[in-house]
């Protein structure tokens, strides 16, 4: 590739940035303290992908950004880099998240059951149009009698135990960061579970739909479980010694598990993010589950998977071709062409 | 509730709780020297089956002070950008180290957790309403 320094054009370029930030009208505290307690599933998706849990700045990205998502996780992750690292929490783990939707497509009786939670499945999907024209109060939630648990045992483990599933894979020493190291091929299962967690969530859908579809002959994987709900985040005390709470956040996690050969343990697939965002670890467990296997289908290359997802990387490539690429495209048109007194001019 | 229960109580405390009782204790606890207040990130590990991985980081206030007076330090942090809710956390603590107002801020505390337990109980059992149960036909 060619590139070449542009000289000029500062009165466009600021009277396009004025025209753009006009467009989107005024930006308020008030308003962002609506976009985080009115839209928590876009809020969590942006700040999944842009791997920072905060969701004031997340809707402040989301506002200043009139809702594009890849500018927002832009701007948020530009954000991150300025800030320092304090301690590190305490590792989050699924037997410490407080669940309020649990469910397994492979068992209808897995231990302590099934709750949907908050969710849509199973209902119509129709607009409400009657909101257009009147404020609309939802019906207050059916209580039970008794509270639902806040922790769920392991549906992988129960599985593991009746020697349904293959052991778990070795355990990598140490705790790599992404954020710090470059992603290398083959790379260690925590780099690919972190790249997953981040990962775009179209990206991940398109590349786990091709592996469900028509590559998938005779190969069908099961939600085993998948849950979301609220983490506690643990910082050690300095003084003290010992850790302490500071908040919560949400995250989602998806288990699955398909058949590794006739008669073999099932293997699994996992997948966690930051928010609740539950096709885009559906499409990630698959992913993982599907690049543990050897045949050359793109969705099985972890190198083909984790690189193309990568939202800030991926949008930023793609969008790059709007920039001038005068050199490139003349070099290109005079080799095409091969006529250069006829685009002398150009 | 020992002193790191009842600060991870305090975290969930309307900031301005905090700072109202972190105010009226400021007398008995004379002057404060900060060591560290700042905005930053906490990486947040997530151990699944042997493996343990960064999920991501969360956006992290924290105020580390020490009292001179009564030669104890306080830390405090919370999720998100407000150093003021951590300063007054901080102070807080440093005040349950020096045994200074250890009744009313136990009393916050407790008060705090019968709040928000009622609050959760209460969504469980919205959540106890969508147990599915279903019958394969």
């Amino acid at each position: 590739m060619s590139y070449v320094t542009a000289r000029g054009g500062e009165e466009a370029i600021r009277a396009a940035e004025a025209l753009y930030r006009s467009l989107l009208g005024r930006l308020t505290p008030a308003f962002h303290e609506q976009l985080e307690a009115r839209l928590p599933y876009l809020l969590d998706r942006l700040m999944g992908e842009g791997g920072v849990w905060a969701p004031r700045l997340a809707a402040l990205a989301l506002a200043q950004t009139g809702g594009d998502l890849y500018e927002g996780v832009l701007l948020l992750r530009a954000y991150r880099t300025t800030l320092p690292r304090l301690s590190p929490a305490l590792a989050l783990s699924r037997e410490e998240l407080c669940l309020l939707r649990r469910i397994s497509a492979a068992f209808k009786a897995i231990p302590e059951g099934q709750v949907l939670g908050p969710t849509l499945d199973y209902s119509q999907r129709l607009l409400r149009l009657e909101a257009l024209y009147r404020a609309e109060a939802p019906p207050p939630p059916p209580e039970a009698a008794r509270p639902a648990p806040e922790r769920y045992p392991s549906v992988s483990g129960w599985l593991r135990r009746k020697g349904l599933l293959q052991a778990p894979r070795e355990a990598a020493e140490g705790l790599p960061d992404l954020t710090t190291e470059p992603l290398r091929f083959p790379a260690p299962r925590p780099l690919a579970l972190q790249a997953l967690a981040r990962a775009d969530t179209g990206g991940l859908l398109a590349l786990g739909y091709s592996g469900m579809r028509a590559y998938n002959a005779h190969y069908h994987p099961t939600v085993s479980e998948l849950g979301l709900g609220y983490a506690e985040v643990r910082l050690p005390h300095p003084v003290r010694g010992g850790a302490f709470a500071i908040g919560e956040v949400r995250l989602s996690f998806a288990e699955v598990v398909a058949p590794a050969q006739p008669g073999e343990p099932y293997r699994l697939g996992f997948a966690a993010t930051l928010g609740w965002n539950e096709v885009k670890v559906i499409a990630a467990a698959l992913l993982e589950l599907e690049m543990q296997r050897e045949e050359p289908h793109p969705a099985r290359s972890q190198e083909f998977v984790l690189l193309h997802t990568d939202p800030v990387e991926a949008s930023g490539f793609a969008l790059h071709y709007k920039l001038p690429h005068y050199v490139t495209f003349l070099s290109n048109l005079l080799a095409h062409q091969g006529q250069p007194e006829e685009v002398e001019d150009a | 509730m020992d002193d790191l229960e009842v600060l991870s109580w305090l975290t969930r405390a309307e900031a301005r709780a905090l700072r109202a009782l972190a105010r009226r204790l400021r007398p008995q606890l004379g002057a404060a020297r900060l060591l560290r207040r700042r905005v930053g990130l906490a990486l947040l590990p997530y151990q699944a089956e042997g493996t343990r991985f960064v999920l991501g980081e969360a956006l992290v206030s924290e105020v580390w002070l020490r009292l001179p007076r009564h030669r104890v330090e306080g830390y405090g942090a919370v999720l998100g950008e407000d150093l003021g809710k951590a300063q007054a956390l901080a102070l807080l603590d440093a005040a349950l180290a020096a045994g200074v107002g250890r009744g009313e801020i136990l009393a916050l505390a407790e008060g705090v957790r019968q709040g928000w337990q009622a609050a959760r109980a209460r969504l469980l059992r919205q959540v106890e309403a969508t147990r599915l149960e279903v019958e394969t036909l």
